[in-house]
């Protein structure tokens, strides 16, 4: 019965937020001034005239004056039959084809470095927790408060300037080699090539945060009663470190986890940015410049989507994990 | 460790007073020729337009601070107002507060940061203000909301209760003394926020450009090519001035974590 | 034996030219490609459909001023100016083996008709009312008004394949993923990376072209673009490049040429106080240093302008008796102008007149870094005179919006040259365009105006001479707006595996990436042996 109703509150939850999403999604660009067909024919030059200008209204379906309420059921509709409609700035590619070739780049690269961060923070969060009163453990502290206050972009500019250009260790651009048309395995060679910057830049910068958080759980759970008496049984001092103190130190490490995967439809925007990467973030700062809103939205509500869905399955999981919740 | 921190504090806040005596020229005129490598009169060369590098960053520290220093004041205000609130109340108003805190917490701030932004057609130091505060003021808020909870309940909160002290006076003179380092620790974890969130924003250029920061400087680099012209230096500066003042309020933060929080302290 | 070794010798050598014979361009900084191959679309892949696959019937080179036969062999006014007659070649195919006819132009002009969204080169708008096929070969364009200048227009108009796209039910949302032109090149492989083209072996020039496949990156900004420029991995840039002299001096093979683009003015909204009166805009004129925006503003990559704003190669136009009226950054005029226009300086050191304080937002279109260093230079420069400029970058649709609603005082802003200089006059002077287009100040003039319209109807040089001098006349009496320079159109090329291409020296070509200049560039292209 508690589960049940666990269950519905998380649901009732996602469904207030999705919808609060959705609508601050919709809210905002009414509020700007301008005419979207003026927007796409500006690229063409300011010499177009009305008629086109009219032509284009109609084709963006602009030229009936609907009511706000009216538009705002039609742009649900659209959003959950995943119609976003024709993008702006690649006028005219729907929106849809737009997000298709870029999401996996995205998904790639960032759900990769998301886990390997999360592992080696991890690691290193054992360690610092466990031994935080050697040299070692206020070390590598230190080390992640400096981490956490590097921007993305900077760091990824200097590994871009260092290893990129200085040293020529690896390409400076594009997810893979546009020099030559590949195919197969050496595709996939060049692909995981591209990615080696891109992919140390969000596991460095991130690292921090996985190391503070994995700390903090294990000091937390040192005092605890049941390591003392680990301790006293004679227990080895690494046995200790792994299975007692890090598996129950690791519940809340994995929450957080489990929710920055939802993060990684966003989490690379600077970073892809700066390596070229034709990823999802890459396509919302061109879309922010060129003020592409159909693009803007449907990348936002993506972003969100992801973000709550994440939130919500690790809610229930922890209901499956946690017996207070289970009751 | 918070020695450390608010020793960079005041280093920094230092250079931003006394910012005009400090540097060599006005950090917006044309001095000499545009790219000019570091000299002894340019220590670290000029910029696209001729002007003084080393005199930007100097001046740069002022907008940055000002702007990280509000932002954070700006988004621990919401979130204690929020938190105590809705903690202290509690019923249907913490309900949803609550459920305002959780939506602000789970929408991805910079893409929301960055969409704002760019839907705001005057970029002032203001508006960047209030949009880093009013989307990231989520987890303050919730941290205060569980902080006000444990104490709504305790002896003197209820004496006072007893006494017929009004709500407000609870509230302000009561909890809010009982729970002021955590209030600073928000703050100065804010202000990180705030201080990385503004260079990112500015290097979208989605800020005023024309401003000079530490993160319109990257802003203005990037753009001429910094790098690849081995002018390394214009991008290192800003950057590192960032993460020294970003890491000092991070220590602050944490320092104040361990003192209150015994478990985490150093033995 | 032998015979197989000189076959695997004939392989590789056959392998190793067509390599070398491998153009890699950057045609855009604007990202992953979108499979779009409408040629009536700006952006990457739509600038690559124009000209490489699609093309125009006649080729009007902006740099030379010729209009060179392309798809029609000549081209023919009847005597009234009112019809033109092309006739169109007969050995040209589309690239699915479907004979080129005079089908396909009417057709493509019909669809231009019913669809103005496509008609970006202003065919209808500019007088044609109705356009007929005579034999398969031949077609007949009928106007409503003499007006010479829409032979430039129907320079614009990509011919369409009438059995592919009649069956398109909307070609203004229409992406053409498959596209089938008559161009020299074909699609051979697209991802959202690179788009590589391949030679179209049954092109009706094909002995011109010597270069077998064209590659294009997909670059996401400039600094990466300018990253594969420093490595040497572009044949052709048509990218920004600051500080390119640093990097062609350790690159021998690496070469550029920033060659006169549209020119850029202060424009003043002429509608309001104080900018209609003359002696205030002629005390700008003399006030500028446009010597210092060319030299720090645009770090010495745009081109200088006259006054009258002729560029090089029509400098026969140029009235010689009125040289002696071309202003020049001259500092004690200016001063005077201001104080003859009744401005004195204020105890803020603004220049006040009346009610009247000389402080005003400059606008720019936010992220166009050298414009916005232009203005504030622009700004300090002005400073000195008591005039206060505040530089306000703002996003670029408002910024037009802005233009249009006449709701601005100062602007940086730029005018379409076009293909000849009577087109940039036309753009930048006559009263149709006021706020709305190149006349950004809003110029109104009934005296412009009627040379103007007197102009399109001639095609008699001397004529044309008189009618441009009279032009120059106004402009230097009345300043309505202060040219400052002409942008540069950004073109970086190696002679690594190329040559022939335009230079400073050798200037046969735009070398613009968005039409058809870019064929006729690499028409002229050698690989290097």
């Amino acid at each position: 019965m508690k589960v049940l109703k666990y269950v519905v509150n998380r649901l009732f939850f996602f469904a207030i937020t999705l919808f609060f999403a959705l609508t601050l999604n919709f809210v905002i660009p009414r509020f700007m001034p301008g005419d979207p067909a003026e927007r796409i024919l500006m690229r063409f030059g300011p010499n177009i005239d009305e008629q086109a200008i009219e032509a284009m209204r109609i084709a963006l379906g602009l030229d009936k004056e609907k009511g706000l309420l009216r538009q705002y059921f039609e742009y649900l509709k659209n959003t959950f039959s995943g119609n976003f409609g024709i993008s702006y700035l690649h006028y005219p590619v729907p929106v849809k084809q737009v997000l298709a070739s870029s999401l996996p780049w995205t998904l790639g690269l960032v759900g990769t470095s998301t886990v390997i961060s999360f592992i080696l923070g991890t690691l290193l969060g054992v360690y610092a927790g466990w031994h935080r009163d050697r040299r070692a453990g206020s070390g590598i502290l230190i080390f992640s408060l400096c981490l956490r206050s590097i921007a993305y972009f900077w760091l990824a500019m200097l590994f871009l300037y260092v290893f990129g250009y200085r040293l020529g260790w690896f390409p400076l651009s594009n997810a893979y080699s546009t020099k030559e048309t590949l195919h197969g395995f050496r595709f996939v060679l060049s692909v995981i090539y591209h990615a080696v910057l891109p992919s140390m830049t969000l596991i460095v910068a991130s690292l921090g945060n996985w190391i503070l958080t994995m700390r903090n759980n294990m000091i937390s759970v040192l005092a605890e009663d049941y390591i003392t008496l680990a301790e006293a049984k004679g227990l080895g001092e690494g046995y200790i470190m792994l299975h007692y103190a890090a598996r129950n130190a690791i519940l809340p490490s994995i929450t957080a986890f489990g929710i920055s995967l939802g993060f990684v439809v966003s989490g690379a925007l600077l970073t892809e940015i700066v390596y070229s990467y034709p990823g999802v973030g890459y396509q919302l700062y061109r879309a922010v410049l060129s003020q592409d809103f159909p693009l803007i939205q449907a990348i936002f509500f993506f972003v969100s989507l992801s973000v709550l869905l994440a939130n919500l399955i690790m809610d229930f999981l922890y209901a499956f994990l946690d017996p207070r919740v289970r009751g | 460790m918070w020695k450390i921190g608010l020793g960079i504090i005041l280093f920094f806040v230092f250079i931003a007073v006394f910012a005009p005596y400090l540097a060599k020229y006005p950090p917006n005129r044309t001095v000499s020729l545009p790219y000019q490598p570091p000299s002894r009169q340019h220590w670290l060369g000029t910029d696209r337009l001729g002007r003084d590098i080393m005199s930007q960053v100097i001046h740069g520290s002022r907008l940055s601070l000002i702007i990280g220093v509000s932002t954070g004041l700006l988004m621990t205000l919401i979130a204690a107002t929020m938190g105590m609130t809705a903690g202290y109340f509690g019923g249907v108003l913490d309900r949803i507060l609550s459920t305002l805190m959780d939506i602000f917490l789970v929408i991805p701030g910079i893409p929301l940061m960055i969409v704002i932004s760019s839907y705001v057609r005057v970029k002032g130091p203001l508006v960047v203000i209030l949009v880093i505060a009013l989307t990231s003021w989520g987890s303050g808020a919730r941290v205060i909301r569980s902080q006000v909870l444990s104490l709504k309940n305790r002896e003197f909160v209820m004496a006072s209760k007893v006494a017929g002290e009004s709500d407000l006076h609870i509230i302000f003179f009561e909890i809010l003394p009982n729970m002021l380092s955590l209030v600073a620790s928000i703050f100065f974890s804010s202000v990180l926020f705030a201080i990385i969130g503004e260079a990112s924003l500015s290097f979208l250029g989605l800020s005023d450009v024309s401003r000079i920061t530490w993160g319109t400087m990257l802003y203005w680099a990037q753009n001429a090519n910094a790098l690849l012209n081995g002018m390394w230096y214009w991008v290192f500066a800003p950057g590192l001035c960032i993460v020294l003042l970003g890491t000092s309020f991070a220590l602050l933060s944490f320092s104040i974590d361990e003192i209150t929080n015994p478990r985490l302290r150093m033995r | 034996m032998k015979r197989l070794a000189g076959v695997v010798i004939l392989a590789l050598l056959v392998a190793v030219t067509s390599f070398a014979s491998e153009l890699s361009m950057a045609i855009a900084v604007t990202g992953p490609f979108q499979r779009n191959f409408n040629p009536y679309f700006a952006g990457a892949t739509g600038y690559i459909a124009a000209g490489f696959i699609y093309e125009t019937l006649i080729y009007s080179n902006t740099k030379t001023g010729e209009l060179i036969p392309w798809l029609a062999s000549e081209f023919e006014w009847s005597s009234d100016l009112i019809e033109i007659t092309l006739k169109l070649r007969k050995n040209v195919k589309w690239s699915d083996g479907t004979p080129f006819s005079a089908d396909d132009v009417v057709f493509t002009f019909e669809t231009l008709r019913k669809f103005p969204a496509l008609d970006s080169p202003g065919v209808w708008r500019g007088g044609v009312i109705e356009v007929v096929k005579l034999d398969d070969h031949t077609v007949k364009i009928r106007l409503d008004r003499v007006n010479t200048f829409i032979i430039y227009s129907i320079a614009g108009v990509y011919v369409l394949p009438k059995h592919l796209w009649e069956k398109v039910e909307d070609p203004s949302k229409f992406t053409n993923e498959n596209p089938i032109g008559t161009g020299a090149y074909q699609l051979e492989s697209f991802s959202d990376q690179v788009v590589v083209l391949k030679k179209n072996p049954s092109y009706w020039n094909a002995e011109k072209i010597k270069i077998e496949r064209i590659r294009i990156p997909a670059f996401s900004g400039n600094e990466s673009a300018q990253l594969a420029v420093a490595k040497g991995e572009l044949d052709w840039a048509g990218i920004n490049y600051p500080q390119i002299e640093k990097l062609a001096q350790q690159n021998k093979d690496i070469k550029y040429w920033f060659a006169e683009g549209n020119p850029v003015f202060l424009f003043f909204n002429l509608s309001k106080k104080p900018f209609d009166d003359v002696l205030l805009r002629k005390a700008f004129a003399y006030a500028i240093d446009t010597d210092q925006l060319v030299k720090i503003g645009m770090t010495g990559y745009a081109a200088p302008v006259n006054p009258v704003v002729i560029k090089s190669g029509y400098e026969y136009l140029i009235d010689e008796s009125l040289k002696k009226e071309w202003w020049r950054h001259d500092p004690k005029t200016a001063e005077k102008l201001f104080s003859q226009a009744g401005f004195k300086k204020g105890r803020d050191g603004v220049l006040t007149k009346e009610n009247i304080r000389l402080s005003y937002d400059l606008l720019v279109p936010a992220g166009w870094t050298d414009w916005i260093a232009v203005c504030e230079l622009l700004s300090q420069q002005l400073r000195d005179y008591g005039v206060e400029l505040k530089v306000t970058p703002i996003d670029f649709g408002q910024y037009l919006q802005k233009i249009r609603n006449k709701d601005f005082d100062v602007v940086l802003s730029w005018a379409n040259y076009g293909a000849t200089v009577y087109h940039f006059y036309d753009n930048f002077m006559n009263s149709a365009n006021a706020f709305v287009g190149s006349n950004r100040g809003g110029w109104i003039d009934q005296r412009t105006d009627e040379l103007l319209s007197k102009m399109k109807q001639t095609s008699n040089l001397s004529e044309l001479k008189s009618i441009v001098a009279e032009l120059q006349k106004i402009m230097l009496e009345n300043v309505p707006a202060v040219p400052l320079y002409y942008n540069p159109v950004w073109f970086i090329y190696s002679t690594k595996n190329f040559t022939g291409w335009p230079s400073e020296k050798n200037p046969y070509v735009e070398p613009r990436i968005t039409g058809m200049d870019k064929i006729y560039l690499v028409m002229n292209l050698q690989p290097v042996k």
